[in-house]
């Protein structure tokens, strides 16, 4: 007997994809067609096969908990932190943007430098493997980077300008959905740009569209 | 938060007793994942602990834009992978037959049907096995957890339609093989059970 139904029309029937009617005329259909009958037995066999539970002895916690480092976040923790900030930026920015950020930061982290360098590490860290975020951590070569190279001991938490402070500029670090910024306050009457002070300072801020993060003092002049 | 996300943060804290209780959560389900991936208890085990151990020291980058459980199968996707290309292609295409009988045990109780529903189940094993990997695995992803086809775009890093595509063509290859055995006589055929 000549049949009508392919591989394609016996999947949909499976994943319940059949309006009722398509759904009765296949039944009937059954009745008189092996071939269909089989191949649809195969596809139930195999989910069952897939559904159907394995037994394990359950104590391979207790082996996990054997082999990992228990006090790795406990001895950096505040590097850990940073990182899981920038974890979480990192889907939003693309990793030119964070050339363009190195660059900003290289030219005006004129003191600071060693500052600006703990937060640059670990974020040069998280972006190198943006596109990879799971490789073994053991693997990365995360010094690199050719403006900085220290450690990071900075925790990224909010804040806010100090009173009177005011936004100096403001730089785009690229999303696509979402606005990420790097954003500069300058202390009251030392705008580089305005103001006829010769000294100053600059405080860094990221600004995620609804928090600002404190990336601290990055120039005094 | 939910109560990964509280067990998650705890971690990055330093305390590592609320990763013990995340491994305890996800333990059992990644092992019928890896299992029903490798076929082999010995490879489950030590894939399971490969990935557990690289969830723990990435732990620091999950971010709760991913559900957590979509990062951890992406994980132990990675760590499937990397495994069997360590190992021999023929290794990874034999079945055991020690495994068989553990899958089967359930059935034992009815000696009478129980050939016959091995005998398939070498069949069904042997028709997954003839996937290409990617299929293999998103077809696993489908049936042994549920998933979305969403959820499956997001853990192989593909399109939503990708993922459905890779799982379609899995069941197609999966009856032309079988047709193609049927044809050659190897096997009696397999009655749908209603
Ligand atoms: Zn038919």
């Amino acid at each position: 007997m000549k049949c009508s139904y392919s591989a394609e029309d016996l999947i949909r029937y499976t994943e319940g994809l059949m309006c009722d009617a398509e759904k009765d005329e296949l039944k009937k259909h059954l009745d008189i067609c092996e071939s269909c009958r089989s191949r649809l037995g195969i596809l139930k066999l195999t989910e069952d096969h897939l559904k159907e539970d394995v037994s394990n002895n359950e104590t391979m916690y207790l082996k996990v908990m054997g082999a990992i480092d228990k006090d790795r976040y406990l001895r950096k923790k505040s590097k850990y932190k940073l990182g899981a900030f920038v974890a979480r930026m990192a889907p939003f920015i693309k990793p030119s943007a964070a050339v363009i950020l190195i660059l900003v930061l290289s030219l005006v982290a004129v003191t600071q430098r060693q500052h600006i360098s703990n937060v640059m590490s670990s974020l040069g860290e998280v972006f190198s493997k943006h596109d990879n975020l799971i490789k073994d951590d053991e693997n990365k070569n995360n010094k690199n980077s050719k403006f900085f190279t220290a450690e990071s001991v900075t925790e990224l938490a909010k804040g806010q300008p100090p009173g009177g402070w005011v936004l100096s500029g403001d730089s785009n670090i690229k999303d696509m959905e979402r606005q990420v910024k790097l954003k500069f306050y300058v202390k009251p009457d030392s705008d580089p740009s305005s103001s006829k002070n010769e000294t100053g300072e600059v405080i860094a801020y990221l600004h995620d569209c609804n928090e600002l993060y404190d990336l601290g003092l990055v120039v005094s002049f | 938060m939910d109560r990964d996300e509280i067990l998650i943060k705890n971690v990055l804290d330093g305390n590592a007793d609320s990763f013990s209780i995340l491994v305890q959560c996800y333990q059992n389900q990644l092992y019928k994942f890896l299992y029903k991936l490798t076929m082999s208890k010995e490879d489950t085990e030590d894939i399971l602990q490969e990935v557990f151990i690289r969830v723990y020291n990435n732990l620091y980058k999950y971010s709760s834009r991913w559900s957590f459980s979509t990062w951890l199968y992406s994980i132990a996707v990675n760590v499937f992978k990397s495994h069997y290309r360590k190992k021999k292609y023929d290794e990874h295409n034999n079945i055991h037959p020690e495994e068989l009988d553990v899958l089967t045990c359930s059935i034992i109780d009815y000696p009478e049907v129980a050939y016959e529903i091995k005998e398939q189940r070498v069949l069904i094993v042997q028709l997954i096995n003839s996937l290409k990997s990617d299929q293999k695995i998103a077809l696993i992803l489908k049936h042994v957890q549920g998933f979305s086809y969403k959820e499956i775009a997001d853990i192989l890093d593909v399109s939503p339609e990708a993922a459905k595509m890779k799982v379609q063509r899995a069941k197609q290859i999966i009856l032309k093989k079988y047709d193609q055995l049927k044809g050659r006589g190897v096997y009696n055929e397999v009655f749908v059970q209603r």
